[in-house]
Formats: C-alpha cells, structure tokens, sequence
C-alpha cells in the first residue's frame, strides 16, 4: 500500500495511518533511518545542483562578457566600413563627376580644334582677298604710272603750244596793226597752254599722292598679309595643343574610368564584407538572446533550488515529528 | 465607486486610530487590508477590525512602519479596503510557515480554485495573483513561496508580498485573518481581479564591480560562513576598503546582489555571527558569484520608478506598497522622508507597510520597494 502511495501520490491518509500503525519499532525505525538517509542524500544532490547552477551562471556570464566584447568589436568594424563606404561613395561621386567633365571637356576640345580649322580657313580666304587686293594695287599703280606718261606728253604739249603763241605773239607784233587780232588769240593760247601746265601740276600732285596712298596700302596689306600668316601659324599651334589635349583628356577619361570601375569592384567587395559583418552581428545578437534565455532558464533552476531547499527542510521537520511522533 | 480606499493615522488610541481610519473606507469592502505598528496591541486591533467588518475578509499584520495615502509614517495604523467590485478574493492562514507550510497546501488549492483560478492553465499571469504576508523572523518565506508556487502547473503566477516586521524589536511579528492571529504563519489572498493589475520592484542598488564568491554557506539558516575561501567578514570589509569590526555599519549601504543577466536580486546581510560568519535576510546558495552594491539616488530612483508604474495606466484606482525596513533606515538617516513622501503622495489610494523582506513572484528579496497597482491598464 505505501508502495502505491508513493506511486499514485493518493492521499488516502486512513489506510496509510493504519499501515503506519501496523508497523513494528524495527521497521518504523529503518523507514526513519531510510528516509534520513534519502532527505541527507537529497540535501546533497541539491547543494550539489546549486553549485553547479552558479558555475553555469559563472560561465554564461563570461561567455556574455565575450560575446558582449566581441559584438561591440563587430560593430565597431562595421561603422569603421560604414565609414570606408562613404569614402569610397564620395570618392565614386568625384570620379563620376570628373568622368563627366572629362566627357565635355573632350568635347570641348573637339569643338574648339573645329572652329581652329573654321579659322584656318577663314584667314585662307581673308588672305586670297589681300592678295586679290595687291593685284589690284599694282595694277593701279601701272595706270597710275601710265597717267604720268600722259600727263608729261600733255606737259610737252603745253610747253611747245606755249613756245608757238610766243613765236605767233612775236610774228603778230611784226606784222603790226594786222596783226594785234592774232596776238590777242596767240595770248589766249598761250594762256591756255600755262593753264593746261598748271592743271597737269594739279594732276601730278594728286598722282603722286595717289601712288604715296596706293604704296602705303601695299605696304599694309603685306604686312596684314605677314600678321595673318603668323596668325595662322599659331592658330596651327593651337589646333596641335587642342589635339594634345583631347588625347590628353581621352587618356584621363580612361584613367578616371579605371579608378571609378576599380572603386566601384571595391565598394562592392566592401559591401558583401559588411553583409558578412552584419551576419555576424545578426548571429551574435541571436547567441546573446539565447544567453539570456540561459540566464531565464538558471534563474528558473536557481529557484526550484530554493524551492529544493525548502522541501527537503520540511521533509526533516516531517521526519523528526514522525520519529518523535509529534508534531 | 471607488473600487479601493486607504487612510493612515498616528493616533496612539487605538480605538481612535481604527474609527479614524476606517471613516474614509468602504463600509463593507470584499477585503481589507491593515497595517499596524506595534504601539497597538495586535490582538486588540485583529479584534476591533474584525467586529467592524464582520462580513469581510480582513487581513492585518505588524509592521516597521506604515505607508498611507500621504507616504512614510511611524508609529501609525494604515489600511486598505477593496470593494466587492474588485474582483473575487479568497484567504488562506498558513500555519507554522518555517516546519509544515506543505500541511496547507490543500487549503491552498481549494482556495484558488474557488477564487476561480485554473491552476493549470498555461498563460498563469492572466488568472489572477496571490498576496502574501510571511510573518519575519522566523526565516521562513522561501518555504512559504515554495508551497504557494507548487499548487501551480506551471511556471509564472504572480505572487507579490511583504513579511511583517516588529519597529525593528526583531521579537516577534503577527499576522491575521479573519480575527485569527499567528506568529509563527503567513496569510495567503488569491485575488481574480475585475480590473488590470501591474507589479514593480524597485532597485535602488547597483554594482561596485567588486565580486565575491560564496565558497561556504548553510542555505537553509542563511549563513555564509566562507567568501572566496577565507573567512567572510574579512573578504567583504577587505573589498568595501574597511575595517572588520566597522563591516556591519555598511550593510545598510552595501548589501549583496546576485546578478542573472541584468537582474540583480539583492541579499542584505542581517548580522555578523561571532565565528565571523554573516547571516542574511534571504538564501544565499554555494558556489554563487555575488556583487557588493553601492546605493544609486534613491530620491531620483523612486521618481523614475513611479514614472514607470504609473505610465502603465489610464486608470489607477489604488497601489500596495511594501518597502524593506533597511531601505527605511537609509532614507531615516538620510533625513529623506519629506521628498520621498511628496513622490508618493502623488499615487492614488495608497497604503503598505516597511518589511523585514519582499516576496516578488517566485523570490524573496531585500532592500527592496515592491508596488502593486490596480486599474486600467493602457
């Protein structure tokens, strides 16, 4: 019967007072001794149960001061790559930027290599006037110089019509009286031919200035004409220094394209590192969770300990009323 | 309807004292609740409550200090009544908690049962919650907890409670149900409350850094008789940086905390033995890491605390405080009771005691305030 009490834990106190009661002093004190000896034994088991909890609290209490340490390292290395990432942001936006500005500078330079060309050709043109221009010029200047020719035959012409008034001025004083009509006329002729001579000074004078002003034009077109060759030859320079910089440019386009493929290979390989690292934190926040599972779980055993201890100070008390039989 | 109301007084009559305090609770409340010093006869005011209410369950207890609607007070009786709004209530007089607590275990589940509590259910803080009230000195309320917490299946019914004191005489303490006293039991109420409740435990403690190991203890009396392997008071005066013979003017301010994550559930020393070993005011366990605590600002503490209790409601009908008797010395000598008292005041219906011990769930601490309110919760 005690057999089933123990198994079923029923409360039929009756039949148990009455099996107690049947007992002899031998047996009531073995199962006095053997409950003593159990109660001992399981005071022991619990201390022992206890010691071993605080060791367990010992050791997750380390494990979470590691964990705890080697979080805190994770997550400073992942604000020190934050950190890389936006350099490394910054550093792409640059190259972006100045990958951009090379591209307009390229075309800039294109541009500007055009319009050296469009100049070139502008001052081909300008030149074939100037010359067309000093062509022209010597050709007045030739009709300029034939009008000399003409002006000095017309001045012989007054010169020797002169000298025929004189003789005719003469002959009329000699044929007397008759002869006033006549060198009345020859006067007027010889008037004439002075005033022809004058007019010829007029026309050489202004010639002359002619020719001074044509001379003087020539003389500035070649050197317009020398200034548009110089002009010329440096915008050349200038279209192989555009040539230079375009190839130049192209070169730093590349390069620029190189550092931005290169930090953007990095900045990728940096982002997984960080994925990776976050992981990890990921991971260790789960391992602290489960540690402070661990803490719930000791402190709910810290108190089945105390309750453990309670128990079995109780079962004493019980077993000393047994053996005294009294409560 | 208030579902809770509570008064204190001074008086030193204590007839007086009982008309005063009861002119302002209910006339016939489900459950009462007093607090006395023991200025009062115990047996008088079990008696005087217990004509008053006849159709109540009145339930009282000796204390070191009360706290009433207006905080801390001294020499005083403070009580509480609950109406019958407030839910079902039953109550249990445990008899002899320190030998046979198991002998009441029947009554224990009887009562919770016709309390309407399904000892058996999975989600146990949603069935209720059981106030106790171990009487001190009789190192006993690890036994008692232990056997109220067995009823249950499972793990997690709240329990919230305080042990009597004696104005720190540390002679005898009383409890009573009903007109029954003991000195040597504890009072158990099972409540199913018609309203949320929320409990908090205060921790005006925190760690020096400075550990200690407990390398020879007897569990059951309490006494750690070895720390580190080397006499007691010698490691822990060794550790705090004073003298030996001056060690127990510091256990006020430096008690013990076992640390389970970041929960430290504190054990203050009680009294150095002339062997020198110390004996404490709760179990204390082989082989366990202990920390030395130093005190935080109690004053900022409490108000943080009260922040934190009462923004748990919409609605606070009413708040059980139990406050350890150290925790009580400390704010003494610190001349601390005016501020703490216009913190407190501020909550609804208050009343409690100071205890030789706190019972939170399923553990007994110390240096402890526990808060128990009841309301709407948000």
């Amino acid at each position: 019967m005690l057999k089933k009490f123990f198994k079923q834990n029923d409360m039929q106190s009756n039949i148990i007072i009455e099996e107690i009661k049947s007992l002899t002093t031998a047996e009531k004190a073995s199962m006095i001794d053997g409950l003593l000896d159990l109660i001992a034994l399981l005071k022991v088991s619990n201390e022992k149960n206890a010691k071993g909890d605080s060791v367990f609290i010992e050791r997750i209490t380390e494990v979470k001061g590691t964990l705890e340490g080697e979080r805190e390292s994770l997550i400073a290395s992942s604000e020190n790559i934050q950190r890389i990432i936006n350099e490394a942001e910054y550093i792409h936006s640059i190259t972006s930027t100045v990958e951009e500005q090379g591209k307009n500078n390229i075309q800039l330079v294109t541009e500007g290599n055009e319009n050296m060309d469009k100049l070139d050709a502008q001052m081909n043109y300008v030149k074939q006037v100037f010359t067309n221009f000093e062509k022209s010029i010597t050709e007045v200047q030739q009709e300029t110089n034939e009008i000399i020719t003409i002006t000095k035959i017309i001045e012989g012409i007054a010169d020797q019509t002169n000298l025929l008034a004189l003789n005719a001025s003469i002959e009329a004083a000699r044929a007397g009286e008759h002869g006033q009509g006549f060198a009345v006329v020859a006067a007027e002729v010889r008037k004439l031919a002075e005033q022809s001579k004058k007019a010829l000074v007029d026309i050489n004078k202004k010639v002359d200035e002619i020719v001074d002003k044509v001379s003087f034009l020539s003389a500035d077109i070649a050197g317009k004409s020398k200034e548009i060759n110089h002009t010329q030859a440096m915008t050349r320079y200038t279209s192989e220094f555009f040539e230079k910089i375009a190839a130049s440019e192209k070169e730093l386009f590349t390069s620029m394209l190189g550092i931005k493929l290169a930090t953007d290979k990095t900045m990728a390989e940096i982002i997984t590192f960080r994925q990776e690292l976050e992981a990890n934190i990921r991971s260790s926040e789960q391992s602290t969770k489960r540690i402070d599972e661990l803490y719930t779980f000791s402190q709910d055993k810290f108190f089945i300990s105390t309750d453990m201890t309670s128990y079995i100070s109780q079962m004493n008390y019980l077993v000393e009323a047994f053996k005294n039989d009294k409560l | 309807m208030e579902l809770i109301r509570s008064n204190s007084t001074t008086h030193k009559n204590t007839a007086e004292a009982i008309n005063q305090v009861t002119s302002k609770l209910h006339t016939e409340p489900a459950l009462l609740l007093f607090f006395t010093s023991t200025i009062h006869k115990f047996e008088e005011v079990t008696a005087l409550f217990h004509e008053q209410y006849p159709n109540s369950r009145v339930v009282g207890l000796t204390t070191t200090g009360e706290i009433g609607p207006f905080g801390f007070l001294e020499n005083g009786l403070a009580a509480m009544s609950f109406s019958k709004e407030i839910g079902r209530i039953s109550t249990v007089l445990m008899e002899d908690i320190s030998k046979y607590p198991i002998f009441s275990r029947n009554d224990l589940v009887t009562a919770a049962k016709n309390t309407g509590i399904n000892l058996n259910s999975q989600s146990l803080e949603k069935e209720g919650l059981a106030i106790v009230f171990p009487n001190g000195l009789i190192a006993a309320e690890e036994k008692m907890l232990s056997i109220v917490n067995s009823i249950f299946t499972n793990e997690g019914f709240p329990v919230f409670g305080g042990t009597a004191g004696d104005d720190a005489k540390f002679i005898e303490t009383y409890v009573s149900v009903n007109g029954k006293i003991s000195s040597n039991g504890g009072v158990v109420i099972f409540m199913k409350p018609s309203v949320d409740f929320f409990m908090l435990k205060e921790n005006i403690f925190t760690s020096t850094g400075k550990s200690m190991k407990i390398t020879k203890v007897d569990i059951e009396q309490r006494i750690v008789y070895e720390l580190d392997g080397k006499k007691a008071t010698t490691v822990y005066a060794n550790l705090l940086g004073v003298k030996e013979s001056q060690l127990d003017q510091y256990f006020m301010t430096n008690p013990i905390g076992r640390r389970f994550n970041d929960e430290i559930f504190i054990a203050s020393p009680f009294q150095i033995l002339p062997n020198g070993a110390i004996q404490f005011y709760c179990q204390v366990f082989q082989d366990a890491i202990v920390e030395i605590l130093e005190p935080k600002n109690p004053f900022e503490t409490l108000q943080q605390t009260l922040q934190t209790f009462t923004s748990q409601f919409v609605q606070l009908e009413g708040v059980l405080a139990c406050n350890c008797i150290l925790r009580k010395s400390q704010f003494q000598s610190q001349c601390l009771f005016p501020d703490l008292n216009r913190e407190l005041e501020k909550l609804p219906n208050l009343g409690g005691f100071c205890s030789y011990g706190e019972q939170f769930n399923k553990s007994l601490v110390n240096q402890t305030l526990v808060l128990l309110g009841f309301g709407k919760k948000r």
